[in-house]
């Protein structure tokens, strides 16, 4: 059977009530959507579980309606975007700024920079720019893309990634290795 | 595709190693089994009483002190429950007592229902009853997710089912009270909530060793 056949046959057993079936389904997508709600909630497990849990709510009642245009986990990564968006759009509704680098504390220069520091200073970003910078860097949305979903002219998306990449070098330092190479993703 | 490339940051590792904690595969089992009208099986429900239960204990230990090691009856406070009758365990001032330990075990019976907030009240006030008479009682929050190492030298079974999984019995939680014999334990744990939602309590005397505790 496909990748497509073996999701098929997965949702018609989960429509029909099986538990294990569902079990199975959600252990293979859940930490994929949960990272993915991390990063775009700021790495809060809080909001990260409400973010996932609403996503599989919404997922389990469109369930019967997913045509498989898409991938199971393209889709389900879509819904999870769009429930920590509407978190998000919460959040910022006061506006948002930058903050200066200078105020995250951060280990000395010449201390060997680590996953801790990165995550420290992203955590430190507003939440618009944090998703603008998830969803174009991490999930491949175009601007356009980002804009609707943000609703942000894709010019202020685009000048929203940029700025927050130069705050994140500056706020780590030029030293860290953040070039995204042929590796990744 | 994206269409500003350059620059890219990456980001990839960014929580890599966070995993989303087994209690939220409960919740969103339990949302899915109400969408789809299926029944959830107890051995994979959310034990959430446990866990209340146990903040009902913690409440209570700050309040009246975690050691109450042979303290004596308290005057006149009676104990939560419809069996008020005074309880003969809390022994002599300075007499460390036997200990025993109460399983709490739900299976097809138990009319409990989890979510519900009088359950922990219930539970917590069963707890709070037995430290205003004296009695020396703890509990300690499990985990949701279980896992088991086989006999002999199997692989450990990360988050299964286990062998128990074919009666539906699940250990949703325990407490340890201090009781004269096993017969005042018994009575103890006739006492306790859970009994009168359906669930088991399973009692077991600690084995001390030739020093005592």
């Amino acid at each position: 059977m496909s990748e497509r056949e073996d999701e098929a046959a997965a949702i018609r057993a989960v429509l029909a009530g099986n538990e294990a079936a569902f079990r199975a389904l959600y252990r293979a997508h859940a930490p994929a959507l949960y990272r993915l709600a991390l990063r775009m909630t700021g790495g809060s497990d809080t909001a990260a579980e409400d973010v996932v849990q609403e996503a599989w709510a919404r997922a389990v009642r469109g369930l019967a309606r997913f045509e498989a245009r898409a991938s199971l986990a393209t889709w389900l990564g879509r819904i999870t975007t769009h429930c920590a968006l509407e978190r998000i759009r919460w959040e910022r509704r006061g506006g948002e700024a930058l903050p200066e680098p200078e105020a995250i504390p951060s280990p000395g220069r010449e201390s060997p920079l680590e996953r801790v520091d990165l995550e420290r200073a992203f955590e430190a970003l507003p939440p618009g720019y944090r998703a603008v910078l998830v969803l174009h860097d991490v999930e491949g949305f175009t601007h356009e893309e980002i804009g609707g979903l943000l609703e942000l002219s894709p010019g202020t998306s685009k000048s929203q990634l940029s700025r927050a990449r130069a705050w994140l070098r500056r706020a780590l330092g030029n030293d860290y290795a953040m070039e995204r190479g042929d590796h990744a993703r | 595709m994206p269409d500003d490339d350059d620059g890219r940051l990456d980001l990839t590792g960014l929580y890599g190693e966070r995993r989303p904690p087994p209690a939220l595969e409960e919740r969103v089992v339990k949302e899915w089994a109400h969408a789809v009208g299926a029944p959830v099986a107890r051995r994979a429900g959310a034990p959430g009483w446990t866990l209340r239960a146990a903040a009902g204990v913690a409440l209570f230990l700050a309040g009246w002190g975690a050691a109450r090691v042979g303290s004596g009856p308290a005057a006149s406070p009676p104990l939560a429950g419809p069996s008020a009758e005074p309880l003969a365990s809390a022994g002599a001032p300075g007499r460390e007592l036997p200990r025993f330990m109460l399983l709490l075990w739900t299976g097809p019976g138990f009319r409990g229902d989890p979510d519900d907030p009088a359950l922990s009240v219930e539970y917590g006030a069963w707890a709070r009853g037995l430290a205003v008479a004296g009695v020396e009682v703890s509990g300690e929050e499990l985990a949701d997710a279980r896992s088991w190492v086989p006999p002999g030298e199997g692989v450990p079974e990360v988050g299964a089912p286990g062998p128990r999984a074919e009666e539906d019995l699940r250990l949703g939680g325990y407490f340890v009270v201090a009781a004269e014999s096993e017969a005042s334990a018994l009575e103890i744990a006739r006492r306790h909530p859970h009994g009168r939602h359906g669930g088991w309590v399973e009692v077991a005397a600690i084995v001390e060793g030739p020093e005592g505790r």
